[in-house]
């Protein structure tokens, strides 16, 4: 994957369903996924925020248009998630998220000590991102979707 | 072995992985994961790929790992300078690459390939599938994408082509290795699955194709949804040709019975195909010799206490009989010969009419296929003024099959019919999709409310509620409510007290040949039969 320098700046934002049993296991795969995330992704230019709670992920994905284009295809053969709803693609000027971000979205207070680390690795801040509508959306689904996930 | 700086974290020099890594033999090595990440890389390796020291950082695998796509079956692949990495898989999804000199010269990738997605193409595959059967057993699986006309005809070829390369890499992901994928041409993909697993399992990997397929694509920018419907058949004891004429028989069994599902091949299937296309040509040959009668059924206006139309509805007479519409009519619409048997219904319709010696109105049903063809507005008119049928004399009859179809502009055609003068009813309402909304949303000028409603209607309280509902949804909209199928006294009666408008059934008549219209209207002030339930 070559990056064309000036090829244009594609955002796309995503939502879908957290499918990892949860518990631990969710520490370890949310670990990978960070990891997997900062590793590859930065290498082909895209950026992004990744929110989670046990129910829930959403996603922004930043970068030249073909690279967001193979991460996201990337990301749809993931079994960790399903029920994929595309919110929102964009062609944009300038990055709103110019690192990778990733963290806990979500009211359970056990779940947020539990994540806190992985917020700290990657120097998520849900206030400051707060700033985007776009972020407050999609955090308000992911929690919608935590809670929906605890009555089921 | 100097910068490691580039490498990710737990694969420095220094790393457990690197250092268990033997590298004694001189062989190099590469282990990668299911998601692509290095998991194992020895220094041969690392070494052999960059001899010269020309190259770039050897030892920066994420430069390295940029030129690599993930392997997909055992197979080779070139890297620069005199190596070539040949990858076969391991547990969990991973695979294990191992370096070799590449005596050869000639370019990747080998025949067999198809350009536009790398994954075999049709001629690959009998040397495939004779390769699987040496192994027992396997399947052959056919898939067919849903929707991807629509893609192809409203983002172009290139988006179309994109998308085609990302399903292949989303089929390869989902299948194992031992499974071998090619595309037959178009968005047609066949995969031969290795005998390894049972028809349970087949049937799983094939939910998951179809479930990786119907998540959303990237195309240019823009989201695209497609979907696939997939037909599996058994290889046993049949050659290449026939294990894929099953799958596609099985296939065309998964479109019917809606798509974005996987079907096992079953004998009864190719019976059943067979008596389909043995009842096509059958009705191919009607229409040419005209086989088909229009007969007419009377509507009787409880407002005006009078014959108001009649119904055109089509009727198959062969030699040994009358075949009903039920038996021939969904055939006609899967074959799309629908659209040229309601063209001869509309016109024999409307020519009949034209010789009624009172203004009646003739109703005609439009199937959906007609409805959407392209020629259709023009048809109508063609109709109308080749036998001088005043515009508001005709009625044309639409289900809510109609009203589902996203890709079609429902109401801007239907807005175009009322314009010319003809009106539109809604047939069988109740039956199908069509929601209350609908009846705010469409404006029809009629609704028909299906005899299942009124017949169940003694026996049933919901029937009964449902059609009392309609027609007095009709009242408050300012749509007439007609009821078909009415056989009783004591249906008509009912209906009539929850405010239907107009009936037709039995009751009044069945429906008979064009030359006996006249006589039955003419007859019909003298009969009066339903006169007594004017009170």
């Amino acid at each position: 994957m070559t990056t064309i320098p000036d090829e244009r700046l594609l955002r796309v934002a995503y939502f879908s369903r957290n499918t990892i049993a949860g518990g631990d296991e969710t520490l370890q795969e949310i670990d990978r996924i960070l990891e997997t995330a900062q590793t590859n992704n930065s290498k082909c230019g895209v950026t992004g925020a990744l929110m989670f709670n046990d129910g829930a992920f959403a996603q922004i994905l930043e970068g030249p248009g073909s690279a967001v284009e193979d991460v996201f295809d990337r990301i749809q053969l993931d079994d960790r998630h399903n029920d994929i709803t595309v919110l929102q693609t964009d062609w944009i000027d300038t990055r709103t998220f110019p690192n990778w971000s990733m963290g806990f979205a979500g009211n359970d207070a056990a779940a947020a000590i539990q994540y806190a680390g992985i917020a700290d690795r990657s120097s998520f801040d849900v206030e400051a991102l707060s700033a985007s509508d776009l972020i407050q959306l999609l955090r308000e689904i992911a929690i919608r979707n935590e809670l929906a996930l605890r009555a089921a | 072995m100097t910068q490691d700086t580039a490498l990710p974290k737990n694969l420095g020099p220094d790393s457990a992985v690197l250092k268990t890594a033997p590298g004694a033999a001189g062989i190099g090595y590469l282990v990668i994961d299911a998601w692509g990440m290095i998991q194992a890389v020895n220094p041969t390796f690392l070494a052999a790929a960059n001899p010269s020291g020309n190259h770039p950082d050897p030892t920066d695998i994420s430069e390295f790992e940029l030129r690599l796509d993930m392997p997909t079956s055992v197979s080779a692949c070139r890297l620069g300078g005199r190596h070539k990495l040949v990858w076969v898989p391991i547990p969990d999804g991973g695979w294990a690459g191992t370096l070799l000199e590449d005596q050869t010269t000639e370019a990747l990738p080998p025949s067999g390939t198809d350009a536009l997605t790398g994954v075999g193409d049709r001629q690959s595959l009998p040397g495939q599938y004779e390769a699987m059967r040496g192994e027992e057993r396997g399947y052959a699986l056919f898939l067919d994408l849903d929707r991807f006309k629509r893609v192809n005809d409203t983002l172009g070829h290139d988006a179309g082509d994109a998308l085609l390369r990302s399903v292949a890499r989303r089929l390869r992901s989902v299948l194992r290795s031992a499974d071998y994928v090619a595309r037959l041409g178009g968005d047609e993909f066949v995969a031969l699955i290795n005998g390894e697993v049972d028809e349970t399992e087949v049937k799983a990997i094939a939910e998951r194709v179809i479930d990786k397929l119907s998540r959303p694509f990237l195309v240019n920018g823009m989201q695209v949804l497609v979907g696939a419907s997939i037909g599996l058949a058994r290889s046993d004891g049949v050659n290449l040709d026939e294990a894929l004429r099953r799958a596609d028989v099985a296939l065309y069994e998964s479109k019917r019975l809606g798509r974005g599902r996987a079907t096992w091949y079953t004998p009864e299937m190719t019976a059943a195909l067979e008596k389909r296309r043995d009842l096509e040509h059958a009705l191919r040959k009607a229409l040419l010799l005209e086989e088909f009668v229009v007969y007419f059924q009377p509507q009787y206006s409880f407002g005006t206490s009078s014959i108001t139309g009649f119904e055109a509805l089509v009727r198959w007479k062969q030699s040994d009989g009358i075949v009903p519409p039920s038996e021939f009519i969904p055939v006609a619409e899967e074959t799309g010969l629908m659209v040229d048997i309601g063209s001869y219904v509309l016109n024999v319709a409307c020519r009949e009419a034209s010789e009624w010696p009172q203004p009646l109105t003739v109703a005609v049903n439009i199937s959906p296929l007609q409805f959407m063809d392209d020629g259709f507005l023009e048809s109508i008119q063609d109709c109308l003024s080749r036998w001088g049928l005043p515009p508001e004399r005709l009625e044309l009859e639409l289900t809510e099959s109609v009203l589902a179809n996203e890709d079609f502009d429902v109401e801007a055609r239907m807005r175009a019919l009322q314009k010319i003068g003809v009106s539109l009813s809604l047939d069988n309402f109740g039956t199908e999709y069509a929601s209350i909304n609908c009846l705010s949303k469409y404006a029809f000028n009629k609704i028909k409310i299906d005899q299942s409603f009124v017949r169940d209607a003694l026996a049933d309280d919901a029937s009964h509620k449902i059609a009392g509902a309609v027609a007095g949804l009709g009242i408050d909209l300012g749509v007439n409510v007609i009821a078909e199928g009415i056989e009783t006294e004591e249906q008509l009666a009912r209906l009539r007290a929850q405010g239907v408008g107009a009936m037709q059934g039995f009751l009044l008549s069945e429906p008979i040949p064009a030359d006996k219209v006249s006589s039955f209207v003419a007859n019909w002030s003298e009969t009066q039969n339903l006169k007594e339930h004017e009170a």
